[in-house]
This record gives structure tokens, C-alpha cells and sequence, in this order.
């Protein structure tokens, strides 16, 4: 019992510690599963009573559609029983929900395993009366309550709901095991990296490769998936052909990845790796060392993973758009909105596209203000100071920066566009009309290069004050989203910069508002430039 | 006497806070100055004005002949500096760092980079996220001092150096000199100042309240004499004499003062009927002299 002398002290520790931050956790999962089956219900039970036949009709159509689109497959998951409400709920939760999962469990023992030890607080516990195992043994009852508890919220509302309680509680607990076998997982790779960053983005990285490998096998119904954690809670299928075997795989993983942690952590010591971290360039290359090759460097992995993200997002995107038709023939309350985006006779999909192309338009917005507003922070954190204390002037300092936002903008629409342009394609079996999504999304970029524009400004005149760009994308979203259904005056939808952009490819963009936002972009951002030569730099 | 840096009733406000008020400083050519005061007086604000990175509010600074604020980038190709807080880009390399800064800054003598990373013993593959303190501030030291500049801003330099680094710091800063370069040195390290400082300006509360040679500083103030004598005493009598700064009582015939030196003679008179049996005088300490200026109630 030495070895795990001091568990309960560092039980209450770490819930001590995530007091917080793991009952959001719960809480936003829990909430993403429990309005699954209360918004399915309803919208399906609903059109059931208009058209007057049996729910399961509506969800056999609904899963017809499902069946022949590999796009959705591989988001969500295989289209088992999809003809039952279990099923289809499954199917809504999909493995996306599962990923998450899987990032909460990485995540939690992430920041109490190599995080803590990197920041020598592990040090700190290990060389008071705790035992060598005592950390692993309190997080693993963390790990498991925290799993127990989603499990349990699964099991109450889709109990709540009606369906089979057996079955329901097949899933939930191979979702738990699923969620322990990242954890283990993660422990492992807390082991063999030195830095906490290295071993969350290998707990992250097995994320990806467990979704992809089982996207890559629900679309060719091949055994790809059984060796995914992800595909395996698939596998389960409670409400088609309920199978138990992949529970027992998955605790098979666990305790072979707990054994291969646990003979790592015998062979290092406290602090160290069993990968001794990469020793980089002693030198810099001659791109660096330029106002523009910092700049790149320093926003180039924000850049990478927003284009990632867009083009995931994209993706989404393309693979639904062209169920639209089926969807809206029989759906008078979704036709009524379309046409009141301007949708005529059957453009529908064109009214759908440019719905879909202004929300992708808000992602870049997002990106290119987290970009805009990266200055701000390298002042704060006191790395604007060494810059300009060399011979570099404040104009090209913030000047560099913002020609890598200023060309994220339109990269960042191109790659959605395309992303979206193909799913497309692969849904509909060709590619119809690739350049009228990639110009339209084009026409979104003077409405980004605006809010560049104030933002740079806003941080040009204060530093304080940069933050408000955020304010301009709030109006943005929440003004295009929301101001008819408030009844807005004119003049507040018109503070929305992307409601000047959202015409094509339904109808013709006037060129005159393209002409105008680039005009208040360019404007402004010189206004900051010239307002940020007359500030203290601190 | 060519002067490097002049600053004359500099004043800057944060808002309602005075943070400089009509500071006066003036750096020699080739010469290191120390520049010292009580945490928050206002030096790291003072030298971030010189590197222009915050504008004067009022008052004349005149760096190697040019407007910091107007010139900063002409001036920056002769001058460096190191800030006290070091603050690196974690996922970049010490040695890229170097490189960047270096060449940003006033030009880097490839030759000497490499000696300084030898002489400061510092690993330049390695991510600025895994260095310590101390190694963080050799990164900038490093970068600053491969440079040709002609002039050095140094704020804090050494706060996280070990005592060999420190020496190594001083060599440097001592062939520097020696080179004909000027050094302004703001530091908490009284033995580095002393050893390496020509003249010192204090500064509290925004403006500078001593300046000059430290054997002129340590001339111009209190004495501090150790008196015994055959007769008590009297204590209270001897703090209230004009020129008496301060009286510490050992015993009832043993006591420390500090006199003013122009009131030396008429402190005597009064002692020496009490029958002297010994005495010892000798000028201030740096840090009695900087304990003085930096406690609240000195004047």
C-alpha cells in the first residue's frame, strides 16, 4: 500500500483543482446528449401527426437519404438501425460526440500528469509522503467518475425518452470504457514526452487517427473501425445487432496501455522523458530574421489549424448541401425561409449555398480578428519591446502582421469554398459548377478585410481598446442572425459587415458595397498604422 | 565632455501617475553609469523613453545626438537594449532568438555570437520554453552583446545570473568600455555597481536625487564616525544637534553617528568634553548611501 500512500489528499487535490473546469465539461457534453433525442423527438413525431402517418416512417425516409451519402457516414458514423429512435439518436451524437469525449479524458490527465511535472509541482507532492503510484491511482477515480457520470447521463435521457434501457446501457458504457481508454492512453503518452505540449498534441493526434480510421471504415464497411476506440463503441450497435465483443476489446485496451504506462514510468525518472525533447536550429535561417518572417513564424500554427478547421467545417458543409432539395420539398416552413433569402422557383441550393457560404464567412471572420489582434498580445506579453528596440520601425513591426491577415482572409474563404466545392462533389457523384461557390465565397472577403480594418484601428489607439474588434464580429453574427427575427432598423443590419456580402451565388452582389468595405478597410487599417506611430508602446 | 545621453526635467504621466517628474540624467561617452532607485521610482520608464518606446510628456532627451522618439529606427542601429523582464517567443530556439534579435538590432559580429554563447555557456538549440530564468536573460544579453553598437541599455541585467555569469557579464562589460563604448546600467546589485559603475544618478520618485562619481557621492554625504568615551552619553542630546542625522546608542558610552560633514567640527566640541577614549570615522557605505536615499523618510 506504500506506493499509493497520499491518494486521498491528491483526490481532493485535483478536484480541488477542476472544480470548475470538469463540471463544464460534463455539463456541455451532458447537455449536448440530452437535447439530442428531445429535438429528434419532436421535429419527427411533429411532421409524423402534418402528414399523418407512423414516426418510423419519417425516420426510414430520413435514413434512405443517410444511407447513399458516405459524407455523413464518415462524419458520424455507420448508419446501423437507423430506422429506430436508439439508432438515430446514436447517429446525431455520431462519433463527433464521441472525439470530445475522448478530448476531455486527454485533456484531464494531460494537466495532472506531464503538465504538473513539467511545472515541477508533481516535485513537489512526490517528495512529500506520496507513493509512487498515488498521482495515477486519484486520477484514475477521477477519470472513471467523470465517465460514470456521462454514462449515466446518456442512460437518464435516453431513458426519459422511452427507448429500450438495455440497449441504451450497452452504449454508455462502452462510451465510458471508450472515454478511459483515452485516459490510459494519454498516461502513456505523459510517460514518453518531456513536455506537457508534446504529450496532449500525441493524446489529440490519437483522437484524429481513431476518427479517421474509423471514418475510413464505416465507408467501406471494413474492419478499420474495430481498431479505433471510437469505431468500437459504434460497433456495439445496441439498437440493430447488439453485440458485446467490443466492450471487452476496449477493456483490453485499457489495461494493456495502463501495463505499457505503467513498465515506461519504472524506466524514468521524475521530470524526464523516455523521448528527450528535440534540440531545434541553433541558428536562424535568413527568412526569420525579417519583420515578415517573424511574423509569419509566429501566427503561421494559428494559421494552419484555422484552415484546417474551415475546411473541416467546409466539408460539413458540402455534404448536406445537396439533401437540401429532399429536405425542403416536403418542408413548407423551411421553404418560406429560403425564399425569404431570396430563393426562386428551385434555388434552393443556391439560397442554401448562400447561407452556408456567410456562416463559413463568420469562422474566417474569427480567424482573421484572432490574427488582427495577435500584435496586442506579443505586446503584452512584452515581445513587441525587444522588436522595437531594434531598428525596426513601428510601421513595419504592426505592418507585417497585418499583411498576413490581410491574406489570410481570402486563402481562408478559397480553402472552405474548395472543401465545400468537393464534399459536394463526392456526394453527388460530379462537381457541379465549382466556380460559382469559390467566387461567391470571394465576395466575402471585403466584409473581413473591413473588420481587420477596425479592429487595427481600435489597436492602433489603445490597446486597450483592440479588443472591441470583437464587438464588430458580435454585431456581425448576432445583427445577420438575428435582426429580422427582431425587426432590427435598417441601419443596425447595415453595422453588419457580412450582411453587405451575403448575395452570391442567389442573386448579384452590388459591386458598390465590395468597393466600400475594402475602402473602410484600407482606410482604417492605415488610421491604426498611423495612430499606433503616436502611442506608447508598453 | 561629449555627452551620449542627455535628459533634462523629463516628465511622463500614466494616466494621474507622475511616473517621471523632471528626471535629470547625463551618460559621458565611454563611460558606464549606474543607474539606481527603490523599485517602482521609475527607472525602467525612464530607459523605455530613451529607446522610444514611450514618448516624453515633457522635457529635452537627447540620445547620441538624436530625438529617441522621432529617430528611433536611425538610433537603433547604434544602441541596444536588454530588458529586465526577458520575455522570448517559447517556440523559438535561443539561437534563433539571437539571430533575430541581433540582426534587427545593430548588426551581430557572427564571430562574437559565438563567443558569447560560449562565454555565457548557453545551448542555442533549445526552445525558449525550456530555458530558466536566468538563461532566458543570456539570450538577450547574448544578442545585445555580439552587437557593434555603440551604446548599451541595460535594465536589471544580471537579476537571475549566477555569481559566474555575473563575473562573465562584467568582463564584458569591462572590455566594452575599454573598447570605447558607453554603458547606462540600471541595477539592485550594489558589488556590481560598484565594480563596474564610473558614476552613479539615484533615482526616487521619478527624479533624480544624487548624482555624481561614487567617491564624490560618498564625500559629499553623512560620515559615519564610531565614538567611546570615559563619560555617559547623553543620546537625546546628541540627535538633536544640528548635522547629526543619526544616533545608534551600544551601551551607555558607545554609540554610532552619522554627521553631516560640514557640522563635523561642532560635533566634536560637544564630545570631546565627555573624554574621548577612541574613534573611528569613515565615509558611508554604498548601500548606508543607497539605504538612505531609498528609505521614505531620507532627506
Amino acid at each position: 500500500m506504500q506506493r499509493f500512500a497520499g491518494a486521498p489528499t491528491i483526490l481532493r487535490l485535483i478536484l480541488r483543482l477542476d472544480r470548475i473546469k470538469l463540471p463544464l465539461w460534463i455539463l456541455g457534453l451532458g447537455f449536448m446528449i440530452v437535447i439530442t433525442p428531445i429535438s429528434i423527438r419532436d421535429v419527427t413525431e411533429t411532421e409524423a401527426t402534418t402528414r399523418g402517418v407512423a414516426p418510423e416512417v419519417i425516420l426510414a425516409e430520413q435514413a434512405a437519404l443517410v444511407d447513399t451519402n458516405a459524407a455523413m457516414v464518415a462524419l458520424s458514423g455507420p448508419a446501423d438501425a437507423l430506422d429506430t429512435f436508439g439508432g438515430r439518436y446514436l447517429f446525431e451524437l455520431g462519433a463527433m460526440t464521441l472525439a470530445i469525449v475522448a478530448l476531455m479524458n486527454v485533456l484531464l490527465v494531460a494537466r495532472h500528469t506531464r503538465a504538473s511535472e513539467e511545472a515541477g509541482r508533481t516535485e513537489l507532492l512526490r517528495s512529500s509522503a506520496v507513493g509512487t503510484w498515488a498521482i495515477e491511482l486519484a486520477l484514475g477515480i477521477v477519470v472513471t467518475v467523470a465517465n460514470a457520470a456521462l454514462a449515466l447521463i446518456v442512460i437518464l435521457a435516453f431513458g426519459l425518452d422511452g427507448v429500450d434501457l438495455g440497449a441504451t446501457s450497452a452504449f454508455a458504457v462502452a462510451m465510458a470504457l471508450m472515454g478511459m481508454a483515452f485516459a490510459a492512453l494519454t498516461l502513456m503518452w505523459a510517460q514518453v514526452f518531456e513536455h506537457s505540449r508534446s504529450s496532449t498534441g500525441a493524446g489529440i493526434a490519437t483522437i484524429a487517427a481513431a476518427y479517421a480510421l474509423r471514418a475510413a471504415g464505416d465507408v467501406q464497411d471494413g474492419w478499420l473501425s474495430l481498431v479505433s476506440p471510437i469505431g468500437l463503441v459504434q460497433a456495439v450497435n445496441p439498437f440493430g445487432d447488439l453485440s458485446i465483443a467490443p466492450l471487452l476489446v476496449l477493456v483490453a485496451v485499457i489495461v494493456a496501455t495502463l501495463g505499457a504506462g505503467a513498465w515506461l514510468a519504472a524506466r524514468r525518472d521524475v521530470g524526464a522523458g523516455i523521448v528527450a525533447p528535440r534540440p531545434g536550429p541553433p541558428a536562424a535561417s535568413a527568412r526569420l530574421v525579417t519583420p515578415l518572417g517573424l511574423a509569419w513564424r509566429l501566427h503561421r500554427g494559428i494559421v494552419l489549424w484555422w484552415a484546417v478547421g474551415v475546411g473541416f467545417l467546409g466539408m460539413v458543409y458540402g455534404s448536406v448541401l445537396s439533401a437540401v432539395d429532399d429536405f425542403v420539398q416536403d418542408n413548407e416552413s423551411m421553404q418560406e425561409m429560403l425564399e425569404q433569402m431570396g430563393a426562386i422557383g428551385d434555388q434552393f441550393r443556391d439560397a442554401f449555398l448562400t447561407m452556408l457560404l456567410t456562416i463559413l464567412g463568420f469562422v474566417a471572420a474569427g480567424a482573421v480578428l484572432q490574427l488582427t489582434l495577435r500584435p496586442r498580445a506579443e505586446e503584452m506579453a512584452g515581445h513587441a519591446e525587444m522588436v522595437l528596440a531594434a531598428r525596426v520601425s513601428r510601421r513595419s513591426w504592426l505592418g507585417a502582421q497585418l499583411v498576413i491577415a490581410w491574406l489570410i482572409a481570402p486563402v481562408l474563404m478559397l480553402v472552405a469554398a474548395v472543401a465545400l466545392t468537393v464534399s459536394d462533389g463526392l456526394v453527388v457523384g460530379e462537381i457541379v459548377e465549382p466556380g460559382s461557390a469559390i467566387g461567391a465565397a470571394m465576395t466575402r472577403v471585403p466584409a473581413l478585410w473591413a473588420m481587420i480594418g477596425i479592429t487595427t484601428a481600435l489597436y492602433g489607439a489603445s490597446k486597450r481598446l483592440a479588443p472591441l474588434g470583437w464587438v464588430v464580429f458580435g454585431v456581425t453574427v448576432l445583427f445577420f442572425l438575428f435582426g429580422e427575427l427582431l425587426r432590427l432598423p435598417d441601419l443596425a443590419l447595415n453595422l453588419s459587415t457580412l450582411y453587405h456580402t451575403n448575395h452570391q451565388p442567389v442573386e448579384a452582389q452590388p459591386f458598390l458595397s465590395l468597393l466600400t468595405l475594402t475602402t473602410i478597410g484600407l482606410v482604417s487599417t492605415a488610421l491604426g498604422l498611423g495612430l499606433f506611430q503616436r502611442r506608447d508602446v508598453a | 565632455m561629449e555627452m551620449k545621453l542627455r535628459i533634462e526635467g523629463l516628465h511622463k504621466w500614466f494616466g494621474t501617475t507622475h511616473a517621471l517628474a523632471g528626471l535629470d540624467l547625463n551618460v559621458r561617452a565611454g563611460e558606464v553609469m549606474g543607474f539606481l532607485g527603490p523599485n517602482g521610482s521609475g527607472k525602467s520608464t525612464a530607459i523605455r523613453v530613451v529607446m522610444g518606446l514611450l514618448r516624453a510628456d515633457q522635457g529635452t532627451v537627447e540620445v547620441l545626438g538624436q530625438d529617441p522618439w522621432r529617430d528611433a529606427v536611425a538610433l537603433h542601429q547604434q544602441m541596444v537594449y536588454v530588458p529586465g523582464d526577458v520575455n522570448l517567443w517559447p517556440s523559438l530556439t535561443g539561437g534563433e532568438i539571437v539571430d533575430l534579435l541581433g540582426t534587427l538590432g545593430p548588426g551581430l559580429d557572427r564571430g562574437r555570437r559565438d563567443e558569447m554563447l560560449e562565454r555565457f555557456d548557453l545551448d542555442p538549440t533549445k526552445r525558449a520554453r525550456t530555458y530558466s530564468k536566468g538563461n532566458r536573460q543570456k539570450v538577450a544579453l547574448v544578442a545585445a552583446l555580439a552587437s557593434s553598437a555603440e551604446m548599451f541599455i541595460f535594465d536589471e541585467p544580471t537579476s537571475g545570473l549566477d555569481p559566474l555569469m555575473e563575473s562573465v557579464f562584467q568582463d564584458v562589460v569591462r572590455e566594452l568600455v575599454a573598447d570605447g563604448r558607453t554603458v547606462l546600467l540600471s541595477s539592485h546589485i550594489l558589488a556590481e555597481v560598484e565594480s563596474l559603475c564610473d558614476r552613479v544618478t539615484i533615482i526616487r520618485d521619478g527624479a533624480a536625487v544624487e548624482s555624481g562619481s561614487l567617491e564624490d557621492l560618498r564625500h559629499l554625504t553623512h560620515l559615519t564616525m564610531s565614538v567611546r568615551t570615559r563619560d555617559p552619553l547623553p543620546i537625546d542630546a546628541l540627535s538633536e544637534l544640528s548635522g547629526v542625522a543619526a544616533v545608534e546608542a551600544e551601551g551607555t558610552q558607545q554609540a554610532t553617528l552619522s554627521i553631516e560633514r560640514e557640522r563635523l567640527a561642532a560635533v566634536m566640541e560637544q564630545l570631546a568634553p565627555l573624554g574621548l577614549v577612541d574613534i573611528e570615522s569613515r565615509p558611508p557605505t554604498l548601500e548606508e548611501l543607497f539605504m538612505r536615499h531609498y528609505a521614505t523618510d531620507a532627506s
